[in-house]
């Protein structure tokens, strides 16, 4: 594996919910090599977004975030808000679901991405702007001067996304996280969208960490997956391998659920994800696994290197994996 | 999948048109087209399946059909009548025959409401049933969508949204429909759930004398198992339609081609020309220049493409396709 970009040990995320807590990381210890493209997939409630806004320290009062995420050996939960600032959206840019959402309403577009650029670089205020058009016109989006004193709600699904895609481009960073960049976009503008940001990547030569819930868009669009369920790591390894070949009980029952045959039921895992309001003895998959013994539920697996560089947490991985 | 090509059509939409209108800059009006004469046929007991993007118009053609919508023209035609001529007094007791099951479970639920409550107030469009017989229906429909009897008490907060999403089918079923709209019913779901959702429809098509669906979804996978025949819409036009082993193995317009190919986890050859940008803005794209309407995201566009409207023309036997180069195309 390439050299280590992102560093992540024992982290755990809860949330205080009146009287009780929520347990949206159980642990997780991950790397993220320099120049990879990793898909992070997981189902709604696995973790992957709670994982990237730990990254960046974008938690809401209620949360308690501990374990270690160091960012180019720097550590990132001990840094103090200005230090963390100039981390945000400078060195790791996010691309958030939902451009409409996350654009403000009442600002024209050019005028956000200038914003960000002129916090990051301390240029002045036309030259930002020239800045902003600039990107705009990269991510494809058509007379760019026009376009960047529009309003968001002028623009569509497809063109906010282009728009974030650019705000994100502006400084250059060197880890792009895109937490589900395509939902809600039609297939022709999703495909458009996923090839901008492979661009970008390419272009900037930067890491991207992509979060997703659909498979087939990991298959072509990145060349390390990790599976998260119920805010732990399942499996890591390159695509091809976890893809072709799981080791985890749960990828596999992920995967069939995406193959396309011709059987006349469509398969489905069984049973519902674990209560997130209580901690864990056991694996968390357990309840839904047709591999279920004893030791599952007793002991929590620890992750085994099934072949170089993949990594599956489950008791019984090499029997999945030679299955 | 049990009704056969004869089947009685029950319903059918003749040339459906239907625009909305809205303020931009001003006081001038730009229109929406979401339906542009949209024509199809629905029979008894068959599962039709309608696939597009958002802002296809999909939605839009089951509120019309649901009478909630007026159409601009066109007509729909059910059990022989024109539903949309109807007063209000004559279109009252069609109305139950025509469910829906709405995208999201959680929202569709009355949260101060327990399942049997829901599906008592559904079941109360049952005029022959007195309320003993109701209860006991409750629990009947409740086992027919595999929950059992003791979910009956629960709050919706309490159940998951598969779960839910099962409830809202009971509750569709209540009434005793020729027909339920099933509007994007596994979108909220994770992947792993949908095949319970899907695999409840297979058990209940078998059943005698069911309601037919009507399966709006984005993702054609879903309609693999479930569809006896599928209308491909988008910009408010079917470009394809066909039966369903027509559709999947042999598609012919390139926009059903694009669909399959983004559903499935093999290398897709995608155009990675990103830069080229065409990101056509369907919402708000008013008038046709006269071509088809794909025209800018089209990898087999040729020069006439833009100059003719592309009609809707039979290919093989049940299968229409609204593109003149289909059968070129590989």
């Amino acid at each position: 594996m390439s050299v280590s970009l992102l560093q992540i040990e024992g982290l755990e995320l809860q949330f205080r919910v009146g009287r009780e807590t929520v347990y949206a990381l159980r642990g997780v210890d991950l790397s993220v090599g320099a120049g990879t493209r990793t898909a992070i997939v997981g189902e709604s409630g696995s973790g992957k977004t709670a994982l990237t806004l730990s990254l960046l320290r974008l938690l809401p009062p209620n949360a308690q975030l501990r374990g270690s995420v160091r960012f180019r050996e720097r550590e990132l939960l001990t840094l103090d808000e200005a230090e963390l600032r100039q981390v945000r959206g400078g060195q790791i840019a996010m691309i958030f679901q939902h451009a409409q959402a996350a654009l403000n309403p009442l600002l024209p577009v050019g005028r956000q991405i200038a914003d960000v650029c002129r916090q990051h670089s301390g240029i002045g205020r036309a030259e930002a702007w020239e800045r902003a058009v600039e990107v705009l016109a990269a991510t494809g989006i058509q007379q760019a001067v026009a376009r960047a004193r529009d309003y968001p709600h002028q623009y569509s699904g497809g063109m906010a996304q282009r728009a974030l895609i650019a705000m994100a481009l502006v400084c250059e960073p060197q880890l792009l996280i895109a937490d589900e960049p395509t939902s809600g976009l039609d297939v022709a503008v999703q495909q458009q969208v996923l090839a901008l940001v492979e661009q970008v990547v390419a272009r900037l030569d930067a890491t991207l960490l992509l979060i997703t819930h659909d498979l087939a868009v990991v298959a072509d669009s990145c060349d390390q997956i990790i599976v998260m369920y119920a805010g732990e790591v399942m499996e890591t390894g390159a695509t091809a391998q976890v893809l072709e070949r799981p080791a985890n009980p749960y990828t596999a029952a992920l995967l069939a659920c995406f193959e396309q045959t011709d059987e006349a039921r469509m398969p489905f895992i069984p049973g519902r994800t674990p209560d997130m309001r209580q901690p864990l003895t056991g694996c968390s998959f357990a309840g839904r696994c047709a591999m279920t013994r004893d030791i599952c539920h007793q002991q929590r697996p620890q992750p085994l290197e099934v072949a170089p560089g993949h990594f599956s947490a489950c008791h019984f991985a090499q029997e999945v994996v030679n299955a | 999948m049990k009704a056969d090509a004869a089947g009685e059509a029950l319903l059918r939409i003749e040339e459906a048109t239907k625009s909305f209108s809205l303020r931009q800059r001003g006081w001038r009006r730009q229109h929406v087209v979401a339906l542009d004469g949209v024509s199809m046929t629905l029979r008894r007991g068959e599962t039709v399946g309608l696939v597009g993007e958002s802002g296809s118009g999909k939605s839009t053609l089951g509120r019309c059909v649901l009478n909630l919508l007026r159409l601009d023209g066109g007509r729909i035609i059910y059990r022989g009548r024109e539903i949309q001529a109807l007063p209000e007094r004559e279109w009252r007791p069609l109305r139950r025959r025509l469910q829906m099951v709405f995208q999201n479970p959680v929202s569709s639920f009355n949260p101060m409401m327990t399942i049997e409550d829901a599906l008592l107030d559904a079941l109360r469009q049952v005029p022959e049933l007195d309320d003993s017989r109701r209860r006991q229906r409750v629990g009947e429909l409740l086992e027919q969508v595999q929950l059992g009897a003791r979910f009956a008490v629960l709050y919706p907060y309490e159940m998951s949204g598969g779960q839910l999403q099962r409830a809202a089918i009971a509750r569709a079923l209540a009434p005793e429909p020729d027909f339920i709209f099933l509007d994007e019913p596994t979108a909220n779901l994770d992947m792993s759930i949908r095949g319970q959702i899907i695999n409840l429809l297979l058990d209940l098509q078998q059943q005698e004398g069911g309601p037919g669906f009507v399966f709006v979804t984005h993702d054609l996978r879903v309609l693999r198992y479930v569809a006896d025949r599928i209308y491909v819409i988008t910009q408010g036009h079917v470009v394809e339609s066909g039966s369903r082993d027509q559709i999947f193995h042999a598609p012919r317009h390139p926009w059903t081609r694009a669909l399959l190919e983004a559903a499935s986890i093999g290398r897709r050859d995608r155009r990675r020309d990103a830069g080229s940008g065409v990101d056509a803005d369907i919402s708000l794209e008013t008038s046709a220049t006269g071509g088809c309407r794909l025209l800018a995201r089209c990898p087999h566009a040729r020069e006439r493409c833009a100059r003719e409207p592309q009609l809707l023309r039979e290919i093989e036997a049940g299968q229409f396709v609204r593109c003149w180069r289909a059968e070129e195309i590989d």
